[in-house]
C-alpha cells in the first residue's frame, strides 16, 4: 500500500486524539483550580491562627505594663519573657529611656513566639471637673481629683504555620494609681 | 458517475476496526479524566470544609471573647458545644490565669470526619479581664 495524505484513512484516530487533548486541558485546569483552592483554604487558616495570637498579645501586654507600673519594678511573671536587658523594659515604660523599635516582651502561645514592642507615646493630665464629683463618671480616672494617664503603643507580631505573620497595633492608656481597666 | 462515487479508492464512512480502536482510546482517556475530575471535586470539597472550619473556630473564639470574664463557658476545663453545625464538633479548653494573672487561655478545636479520617483545626487566644 502506498502511503498518501490524500485519503482519509485513520482520520477518526486523529479526531479522537485531538478531543482527548482538549479534555485533558480541561482536566488539568480543574486539578490546578482545586490545588489553588486548597492552598487558599490553608493560608486562610494559618492567617486566622496568627491573627488570634497577635491579637492575644495586644490584650495580654496591658496586664504586664500595669503590673510593672503598679509595682514600680519589672516583676518576674511566669508567662512572659523580657527580651531586652534586665530593667530596660521598665525604664522604657517610665520614659527614662526613649522608645525604641526593639521587641520588648515575648509570650509563647501554641508554640509560637508572640513578640511585642511597647512604645511610650506620651502622657496626659486628666482634668477634674466640678460637675463630676464621683471618680469614674467619664471612665476610669476622670473624677473630681483628676489624674495622670500614660499612653502606650503596643505592636504585637505573631507568626503562624507556613510562615504566616500577623502584626497588630493597639494604643493603651494606663491611668496611674487607679485600679481598673485591663 | 455513480460508479465513480462508490469506487473503492474513495473512503466513505469508517471501518469497524477504526471505530473500535478510536473508541477504546477515547474510553481510556475519559476514564483518566473522570478520575481527575473526582480528585478535583474532592479537593474543592476539602478546601471548603477547611475554610468553613477555620471561620467557625475564629467566630467561636470571638463569641467567647465577648462574654463576661466569669461566664460559665469560660470556666477552667474542657467545654463542648451541645449544638454544633451539622457534621462538626466544637470543643474548647480554658486555662485560668495563663499566661498571666487575670487572663485566660482558650484553645478552640473544630473537628470533623472526612472519608473516615478525623480532621482537627485548633486556634488559641488569650482573654483578658477588665477589672
Amino acid at each position: 500500500m502506498k502511503l498518501s495524505l490524500r485519503n482519509e484513512q485513520g482520520s477518526m484516530l486523529i479526531v479522537v486524539l485531538m478531543l482527548l487533548v482538549v479534555l485533558t486541558l480541561i482536566g488539568v485546569t480543574a486539578t490546578n483550580t482545586s490545588r489553588v483552592e486548597i492552598q487558599m483554604a490553608g493560608n486562610e487558616r494559618f492567617h486566622r491562627i496568627a491573627f488570634h495570637l497577635a491579637d492575644s498579645g495586644t490584650y495580654a501586654t496591658p496586664k504586664v505594663i500595669s503590673t510593672c507600673m503598679d509595682q514600680a519594678t519589672e516583676p518576674t511573671l511566669a508567662g512572659v519573657t523580657y527580651l531586652g536587658t534586665s530593667g530596660s523594659f521598665y525604664r522604657e515604660l517610665m520614659g527614662f529611656t526613649p522608645p525604641d523599635a526593639d521587641r520588648d516582651l515575648r509570650f509563647v502561645l501554641s508554640g509560637y513566639n508572640v513578640d511585642i514592642d511597647v512604645a511610650r507615646l506620651g502622657q496626659e493630665n486628666i482634668a477634674g471637673r466640678g460637675s463630676e464629683f464621683a471618680s469614674g463618671s467619664e471612665g476610669v480616672g476622670a473624677g473630681s481629683l483628676g489624674g495622670v494617664a500614660v499612653i502606650y503603643e503596643i505592636d504585637s507580631m505573631a507568626p503562624g504555620p507556613s510562615a504566616a505573620l500577623a502584626d497588630i497595633s493597639a494604643v493603651y492608656r494606663k491611668v496611674v494609681g487607679i485600679p481598673g481597666g485591663l | 458517475m455513480v460508479f465513480k462515487r462508490f469506487s473503492s479508492k474513495k473512503e466513505e464512512g469508517f471501518t469497524l476496526l477504526e471505530v473500535m480502536v478510536a473508541l477504546s482510546i477515547l474510553m481510556v482517556g475519559l476514564l483518566g479524566l473522570g478520575t481527575m475530575q473526582i480528585a478535583s471535586i474532592r479537593g474543592n470539597f476539602f478546601a471548603s470544609r477547611v475554610t468553613e472550619g477555620s471561620a467557625l473556630a475564629s467566630d467561636r473564639l470571638e463569641k467567647l471573647f465577648a462574654l463576661p470574664y466569669t461566664h460559665a463557658d469560660l470556666s477552667a476545663g474542657t467545654h463542648a458545644d451541645p449544638n454544633p453545625p451539622e457534621g462538626r464538633s466544637i470543643s474548647w479548653i480554658v486555662t485560668e490565669n495563663a499566661p498571666l494573672n487575670n487572663t485566660k487561655k482558650v484553645v478552640m478545636t473544630v473537628s470533623w470526619t472526612e472519608r473516615g479520617v478525623q480532621k482537627n483545626l485548633s486556634m488559641e487566644r488569650i482573654i483578658s479581664r477588665m477589672l
